[in-house]
């Protein structure tokens, strides 16, 4: 038990993080409505979700084991949608979501955790928030606007955006293993050699 | 202190805290691949037990895909690094260097202290982090999985009877769903069947009988033929449309013939051409020219399986009582179908002309005694005579 108890971390925040992201989802869904027609719902999605990570990352007991469980809600989140759009397809599973928009969602929390995660000055990691912000609003927007295309993206768009999107992640957590959890467990040193 | 030389000493120590990382990460992707099963295992137990349509099962499997990112970037727990440092440098001499480095603090022992660490660092570099089984901590989940799974198979035995690890219950109208942004809120819209959908005769076949399930709690499999019938009906579906799969025949009024190889037999009833690979043209050129049995007729019709409908044509043949002969056939010829209906029908005597238990010398007398008799009392009184003396002289028939 000592090992699950490890593993699963539970006594640290396990609940802000689950809470987080069952909330999250409903919130979304009356933004989007109160916005319909205003706002591109993608870019209230992607707001909510960095503004998610930076009242996170300021949580105790460190900001790496902040960003860590806004990833943790963003992808329970994330889950939530799949259920939603599974029950508006029963027949088939919309295995599309596990390659196209669950990565989508993933890339945009990374990028905004590594942005707000790292250790520095409070202008340069601004300036690194509205980027990651404008990349995940980006990335969002793109993959909707493929998704969007008359008669779906076609196997070989679903390929590349999926590739797209696992490089991205495996970059992304690579970038959010040195800079942020190395960068703070065990100091900034070691990772301005890596 | 600060200075360049400094990345290549802590590079040893670098690689050690990723190959920690890694082998975290293994681990909790073991984590995740126990939990999903465990939990999948037990849904699919109960989808089969209550007859769940087969989206809650898909729900259910997506979710839990889904959440593999969750179990990975769960937030590493207090000395995660620290501790299995420690324990590969007992005299903590990589500990301390760090902290003077930290601190910035140079004094006359500083010099010491890097000697220390950079030998433990080379050592380091070569031993790694110290191993242990992936599965260290894991064993109740484990042991969870197997137990959800070992369920599943008593209830695959008990509903199905057979062992299964998939949910392939009723089904219900599909789509992509990979559109991140929603129309109507967080809730997306339903998909909308086009023109050509709508129409599909295989589709509403389908719905009619998703619809019979639903009202009776079951799956479709499981629905008694009338009840079939009545949900075929209710959808508008002929008897002649559900033995043709719903397909127009080439040749009618206002319909041209389809180029051989382009639409299969049971497709669409819009006559548009669907690619082989479609599970709707599977379904499709399953109900047409079977009427809806045998093999691709599963899960629409009364056999629960090809295999076992097979296997008693296996037994049919040794157990039929005139073997191959009596098939019928047009190969009989007219005047031998009396003698094989008589064999067919007949009781199990061999017709040989040797009677059972039939003495050769008595044989002799009882035939010689009747001809005496007849010689003597005429022609017309020599069979009955015949008759007396012998009692088996039918064979022993009765």
């Amino acid at each position: 038990m000592k090992g699950l108890e490890r593993l699963s971390g539970l006594s640290e925040g396990a609940l802000p993080a689950l809470a987080a992201g069952l909330l999250l989802f409903p919130l979304l869904s009356f933004l989007d409505r109160a916005a319909a027609g205003l706002l591109p719902s993608a870019l209230v999605e992607e707001t909510c979700k960095f503004l998610l990570v930076l009242a996170f990352a300021g949580l105790p007991p460190s900001r790496s084991s902040g960003t860590s469980r806004a990833i943790v809600a963003i992808t329970i989140f994330s889950a939530l949608e799949t259920l939603a759009y599974q029950a508006s397809f029963p027949g088939t599973p919309v295995w599309g979501r596990l390659f196209w928009s669950s990565p989508v969602h993933l890339v945009a929390a990374l990028a905004a955790a590594l942005a707000l995660g790292r250790a520095g000055l409070g202008l340069r990691r601004a300036l690194g928030g509205a980027l990651a912000l404008g990349f995940g609003l980006a990335w969002h927007l793109l993959a909707n606007a493929l998704a969007g295309l008359p008669g779906g993206p076609g196997p070989l768009l679903l390929a590349a955006l999926s590739i797209a999107n696992l490089a991205l992640i495996v970059a992304l957590s690579r970038a959010y293993f040195l800079e942020v959890i190395l960068g703070e467990g065990a100091g900034t040193e070691v990772t301005d050699h890596a | 202190m600060r200075s360049r030389p400094d990345g290549a000493l802590l590079a040893p120590l670098l690689t050690f805290h990723r190959r920690l990382w890694i082998r975290e990460l293994e681990r909790r992707t073991l984590a995740w691949a126990l939990a999903t099963l465990a939990l999948l295992a037990l849904w699919t137990c109960l989808c089969l037990l209550f007859a769940l349509p087969r989206g809650h099962y898909y729900s259910a499997l997506l979710t839990l895909l889904t959440l593999l990112p969750a179990f990975l970037f769960w937030p590493l727990p207090r000395g995660f690094f620290l501790l299995p440092l420690r324990a590969a440098d007992r005299a903590a001499a990589i500990e301390t260097w760090l902290e003077t480095r930290r601190e910035a603090q140079v004094g006359p022992a500083a010099s010491l202290i890097e000697g220390a660490a950079r030998e433990r660092l080379a050592e380091l570099a070569l031993d790694g982090p110290r191993r242990s089984s992936p599965l260290r901590g894991l064993l109740p989940l484990a042991l969870a999985a197997l137990l959800s799974l070992g369920l599943l198979e008593l209830a695959s035995f008990l509903v199905l009877g057979k062992p299964s690890l998939l949910y392939a219950g009723p089904a219900a109208e599909g789509g992509s769903g990979l559109k991140l942004d929603r129309a109507e809120g967080a809730q997306p819209a339903p998909a909308e069947p086009s023109a050509a959908e709508a129409g599909s005769l295989p589709d509403r076949k389908e719905a009619a009988l998703e619809a019979a399930g639903r009202s009776e709690g079951l799956a479709s499999r499981d629905l008694a033929p009338e009840a079939l019938r009545l949900a075929m009906n209710e959808a508008g579906i002929e008897g002649r449309s559900l033995a043709r799969g719903g397909a127009p025949e080439v040749g009618q009024a206002g319909e041209q013939p389809r180029p051989e190889g382009e639409i299969r037999s049971g497709g669409a009833a819009s006559g548009q051409p669907i690619p082989a690979d479609s599970s709707r043209t599977r379904g499709g050129a399953a109900e047409s020219g079977r009427g809806a049995t045998g093999y691709e007729g599963s899960g629409k019709s009364g056999v629960p399986s090809p295999l076992l409908d097979y296997r008693t044509k296996g037994y049919e043949l040794p157990t039929s009582p005139a073997g191959l002969r009596s098939s019928a056939s047009g190969d009989l010829a007219k005047g031998e179908t009396p003698a094989v209906r008589g064999r067919s029908f007949g009781g199990f005597v061999l017709d040989t002309g040797i009677r059972p238990r039939e003495d050769a010398y008595l044989a002799l007398l009882r035939r010689r005694w009747a001809e005496l008799n007849s010689a003597a009392s005429g022609p017309a009184a020599a069979e009955p005579a015949a008759e007396r003396a012998s009692p088996d002289a039918t064979g022993g028939r009765r």
